[in-house]
């Protein structure tokens, strides 16, 4: 009798130690990358239990990025897109997402004194025909072309969107990529899924934890390396850098975040970093502190009650943590 | 009964023991894995392990080398050239894009050291 119950302990000391790695079997890690969108590279990484299962989400994921894209595409885009507004100076039936995201910009316009303004779409043009053939802006384009930023010549009234300056267009580019994270999140949790991560061009949505724990997400030296790990569930890490996008023009290196102000490549830091439960005010919220100076930046990031890391050249950090 | 009692001990003991070395050897499996991970416009072109050197070229795109625990990318044909210019990387988690080429250089482990990388 004895005997048996020293070998039902032991069993189940076996079983417990080999309880983890159970678990593990049971959902496995998958992951879709997508390089057709928001030009960068996507990634949704999900624990699912079968192929099946995470084919069909990441099937639902894509579709949903694929449609945002489209909307907010202000070089493709069809009908009904950013593309239809800023041709046609009207929008009418504009679809919820453009309408909600336009929101989230008049917003950061105030927010952020100014820095994150969707309404410099001329400026921004300038700036991606500069990656494209290689040669600078020209002073002058750029200058006239800031006079046809006032986003207070963006109207919204219901479902219909119009611009009043006829020289004047929109570029969400820079808070696109949170919305549609948060929205794609919300795809995935509607079949159920309760383990995923969206990571789009470093802009990170964690929903829940991994079977092992939280999800670990490392802040890039821009020399090189990792600056900083964050352990985070059901939070968003969302990362605005020099370094993610760029172009070299006669040996110099321009980003893409241009300061509204200078009409210049911002660069008072290497990189900001802001951890919140929404992905798309973290985007809104890196892109306008990257812009701006440190003491207002961390007063803002303060009223929002958000966590945020600058990264300054010479590698040193200033966080509000 | 004393010496009952101790061979019940034993048996006990011995049980925990193997089941420590079964735990053991199925992590020492685990931990072992690294892999790197070639996609080309979205689907798998080919995986690698990270402890061989050798040179992967991707479709004629650009090649990827795998060295020493590291993988950098060379001869790209795509204009802009940020792939190279993105360096060496050598941690899981850690990747190198192409995005004019559609292709994403990754590495990956059962439990990579970081998900994401920012």
């Amino acid at each position: 009798m004895r005997k048996i119950l020293a070998i039902l302990v032991a069993s189940t000391v076996l079983l417990s130690l080999c309880g983890c790695g159970t678990s593990v079997t049971s959902v496995n890690r998958y992951e879709s990358v997508y390089t057709d969108l928001f030009d960068t590279d996507c990634t949704f990484t999900a624990y699912c239990s079968s192929d099946e299962e995470f084919e069909t989400v990441s099937n639902a994921v894509y579709a949903e990025l694929s449609h945002l894209d489209a909307l907010f595409d202000i070089y493709n885009g069809g009908e009904g897109s950013l593309k239809d507004l800023n041709d046609n100076k009207i929008l009418e039936n504009a679809d919820h997402d453009i309408l909600e995201l336009l929101d989230i910009g008049v917003l950061f316009y105030d927010l952020s004194g100014g820095k994150l303004n969707i309404a410099m779409g001329s400026v921004l043009t300038l700036w991606h025909d500069a990656r494209e053939t290689g040669v600078l802006p020209d002073d002058e384009a750029l200058s006239e072309a800031a006079n046809h930023c006032d986003i207070a010549n963006l109207i919204i009234d219901g479902d219909t969107v119009t611009i009043t300056d006829p020289d004047m267009s929109i570029d969400v580019g820079s808070i696109a990529k949170g919305y549609a994270a948060d929205c794609a999140a919300e795809v995935a949790e509607s079949y159920g899924l309760t383990s995923f991560a969206l990571d789009l061009g470093g802009n990170v949505k964690t929903v829940g934890e991994k079977p092992t724990g939280k999800w670990v997400i490392g802040i890039q030296d821009p020399d090189g390396g990792i600056l900083k790990t964050v352990e985070v569930a059901d939070q968003s890490v969302v990362t605005s850098g020099d370094y993610e996008r760029y172009t070299i023009i006669d040996g110099e290196t321009y980003s893409h975040i241009i300061d509204p102000d200078t009409l210049y490549p911002a660069s008072l830091y290497r990189s900001v970093t802001v951890i919140c439960e929404s992905s798309s005010l973290g985007d809104a919220l890196s892109t306008s502190l990257f812009c701006m100076d440190i003491e207002s930046g961390k007063a803002l990031a303060e009223e929002l009650g958000v966590e945020a890391l600058w990264v300054y050249a010479d590698g040193s950090t200033e966080s509000n943590s | 009964m004393k010496s009952r009692l101790k061979s019940d001990l034993l048996l006990f003991v011995a049980i925990v023991l193997a089941a420590v070395a079964i735990f053991a050897i199925i992590t020492a499996m685990k931990s072992d894995g690294t892999t790197v991970i070639i996609t080309l416009n979205g689907s798998t072109y080919t995986e690698a392990d990270l402890s061989k050197n050798v040179e992967i070229d991707v479709d004629g795109l650009l090649t990827v080398v795998i060295d020493g625990g590291e993988v950098y990318v060379k001869d790209f044909t795509c204009p802009d050239g940020l792939c190279e210019r993105s360096g060496a990387i050598s941690k899981s988690g850690e990747s190198i894009v192409c995005l004019p080429c559609g292709v994403v250089v990754k590495i990956t482990a059962d439990e990579p050291e970081y998900d994401f990388i920012n």
